[in-house]
């Protein structure tokens, strides 16, 4: 059972968690007792099964600085927070922006994050959301009002202590009605020692409302880290979403979006760069529940070593969600005869006036390519990078914010040098 | 310059060139003619060391050094350049980063300063100006959606910025409409000065009427067959190659 694994977790959430929110967490965690650990033969979680996720041991580190980071720093306020609350929030925060941690809310507050909370978009198996309903001890609420333009991004980053093993946020984020606002969430482990972490993330677009979203991991390599973004657009809302993330063993991330009204828009964009033993695995599911809405989606991965990538991306079209227009692409490039890809894209389409069109490829390292590149002085691990970056550059041109950008070019540059140089953990 | 000496090569075990001499001097321009089939890509390809081609005998000197000692990439860092005859397509690199990349490692190569963005992309436009393609090549992956002419194009100004010792045109000049041909000729002949040579392989003589060459040799069964002055290329014109073959 899962619960074996998440039992101490499930004992520190129920000992923690605010009162608003203890019969939410009772609820998940008695489901969690019912639940198997789900290995290969369950659908959703075939080629990245959890039968061997290791168990929950909880250490706390004492109460210290942040760890230093290698996630990309950017301009605006960004929000530390580590397993035991918040750490430090950089600047005061611009008008139009609220900002609460879950035990911080008051009656009214919690009333609305636990209204939004039960009206999220599931993950595919349920596990994700209740392994986090049953276990998160810290969360934040961001609300954004009516109307407010933010030019700034606000970060958030869930970073792990060094010392520490174990984490479990939430992230509820309401945009009001034609709001504009940027939000980069970070999730980091430091230390070598196994541990996990859980991240869940709720965004609530209004109508009209507008949201840039940045989801970025990056990991030391015993970490185990499940989650997902999950997002409901009303009318006319516009949804632009990035992911990335790297080095956990395993990295399993859902992400789900749903089209509640008409007008909507959503742009879903991801990266992944497995090296090592690393197993990436992103679950997409994009919910068409409404008519004249449209998404566009493209993730690309490079996978070396004995790295497993594992992408399936779902479009669903209700029943009268005519004049839907939705794509979605996943191109994989194996750097390594030993990587592996499993990539399934799926469609299910229940109305007749749609567009829509998806398509996966798995290629390796074009060698004409690599000897053209070399027969003008380039040396190998360049010719290598350059391949790399271009085949996953015009994704990261989609994000917004510069400093995230360079990140997202090092990491590659770092990440892609030679395939010749197997087995070498960066 | 370059020479090589019974040169054999094959192509999964195929034999291709079946002892090829050949001896280029600087400043000189040599035209390698010969039917088709006759290994005169493959000359090109073994020299500029493209995987799955395999030296069997003979060698090759490049300015002294034994080229076949070293990686494709210090060929080209020491001054050899290949124009292709079949660019490849690299999407999401574009054509600039590509040429900086390039120039960067051979000017380092050779104790060069690299050249400041400014200043590369200044030399960049005006080579791409020099072989007539717009400045918005440089933003386009390489070769990516080119036409045939404009890879050719895009090949000769790659040779312009990294200024090699040894050029090898590898029928450069097939697919190329008059006015491609000359531009691509007049490039070439731009770039003629006493201690750069090239190789032009060529089916038609046509070419030979833009760039003169200083020799010409013949192709055929994978050895050199016959050389003589630019005028034996006149003569294969009217003749063709058969009554060369006997001699391979």
């Amino acid at each position: 059972m899962i619960e074996s694994v998440y039992h101490d977790a499930v004992q520190l959430a129920h000992d923690r968690v605010p009162e608003w929110a203890k019969v939410r967490q009772s609820v998940a965690a008695k489901a969690l007792r019912e639940r198997p650990l789900p290995g290969r033969k369950s659908e959703h979680w075939k080629y990245a099964p959890l039968s061997s996720l290791p168990q929950v041991v909880i250490k706390e580190a004492a109460k210290g600085a942040p760890n230093a980071r290698s996630l990309p720093v950017l301009d605006g306020v960004t929000i530390c927070v580590n397993e035991s609350g918040v750490l430090h929030c950089s600047d005061a925060l611009p008008a139009g922006l609220k900002v609460r941690t879950f035990d911080a809310l008051n009656g009214a507050e919690a009333d609305a994050v636990t209204r939004l909370l039960e009206t999220g978009v599931a993950d595919r198996s349920g596990l994700i959301r209740e392994v986090s309903n049953a276990t998160c001890t810290v969360g934040i609420f961001i609300e954004v009002s009516n109307d407010a333009q933010l030019d700034l991004p606000l970060t958030v980053v869930w970073d792990l202590s060094n010392g520490s093993t174990w984490m479990s946020s939430q992230l509820v984020v309401s945009v009001g009605q034609n709001a504009r606002v940027s939000i980069v969430e970070q999730f980091s482990t430091a230390d070598a020692a196994l541990c996990h972490q859980h991240g869940l993330t709720e965004l609530f677009l209004s109508e009209g409302a507008n949201l840039d979203y940045v989801r970025l991991g990056a990991f030391a390599p015993a970490t185990y880290f499940l989650g997902g973004a999950f997002a409901r657009l009303g009318r006319d809302a516009q949804l632009s979403a990035f992911a990335y993330t790297q080095g956990a063993s395993l990295s399993r991330n859902e992400i789900g979006i749903r089209f509640d009204a008409p007008g909507a828009h959503a742009e879903v964009n991801g990266v992944y760069l497995p090296r090592a033993r690393e197993v990436v695995d992103f679950h997409t599911t994009l919910e068409h529940a409404a008519e004249h809405c449209t998404s566009n989606e493209t993730f690309r991965g490079i996978v070396g070593d004995q790295a497993n990538a594992v992408f399936n991306g779902r479009i669903h079209i209700h029943e009268g969600a005519q004049k839907t227009v939705a794509q979605l692409s996943n191109k994989n490039l194996l750097t390594s005869d030993s990587a592996q890809v499993n990539t399934k894209p799926e469609l299910e389409i229940y109305a007749n006036d749609v567009q829509c069109a998806h398509g996966a490829t798995v290629a390796q390292l074009n060698d004409e390519a690599i000897h053209y590149l070399r027969s003008r002085g380039v040396s190998k691990e360049v010719a290598v990078q350059l391949i790399s970056i271009g085949f996953v550059e015009t994704l990261f041109d989609r994000v917004r914010h510069e400093a995230v950008r360079e990140w997202l070019c090092q990491q590659t540059r770092k990440r892609c040098d030679s395939p010749s140089k197997k087995g070498v953990v960066l | 310059m370059l020479k090589v000496e019974g040169l054999c090569a094959s192509v999964e075990d195929k034999a291709i060139l079946k002892g090829l001499t050949l001896e280029i001097g600087p400043g000189e321009v040599h035209a390698i003619m010969g039917p088709n089939g006759s290994g005169k890509s493959t000359l090109g390809h073994v020299l500029s060391g493209r995987p799955g081609y395999e030296v069997t005998a003979g060698s090759a000197l490049f300015d002294g050094q034994d080229l076949f000692d070293l990686d494709t990439e210090e060929r080209a860092q020491a001054g050899l350049f290949l124009a292709f005859q079949y660019p490849v397509e690299i999407p999401g690199v574009s054509n600039m980063e590509f040429l900086k990349a390039s120039v960067d490692a051979v000017r380092a190569a050779r104790d060069l300063e690299p050249y400041d963005n400014v200043g590369f992309m200044k030399r960049a436009r005006e080579a791409c100006t020099a072989v007539n393609l717009s400045h918005d090549f440089l933003k386009r992956g390489v070769n990516e959606g080119f036409s045939g002419g404009e890879k050719k194009r895009n090949e000769l100004m790659q040779m312009m910025l990294l200024e090699p010792k040894l050029a090898i045109l590898d029928e450069t000049d097939s697919g190329l409409d008059i006015d491609a041909l000359q531009v691509v000729a007049a490039g070439v002949n731009a770039m003629r000065s006493p201690d750069r040579s090239f190789i032009v392989v060529t089916h038609y003589q046509r070419l030979l009427d833009y760039i003169e060459p200083d020799f010409v040799h013949v192709l055929a069964g994978g050895k050199i067959v016959r050389s003589g002055g630019k005028e034996l290329a006149l003569e294969l014109e009217s003749k063709g190659y058969a009554w060369l073959e006997g001699a391979a």
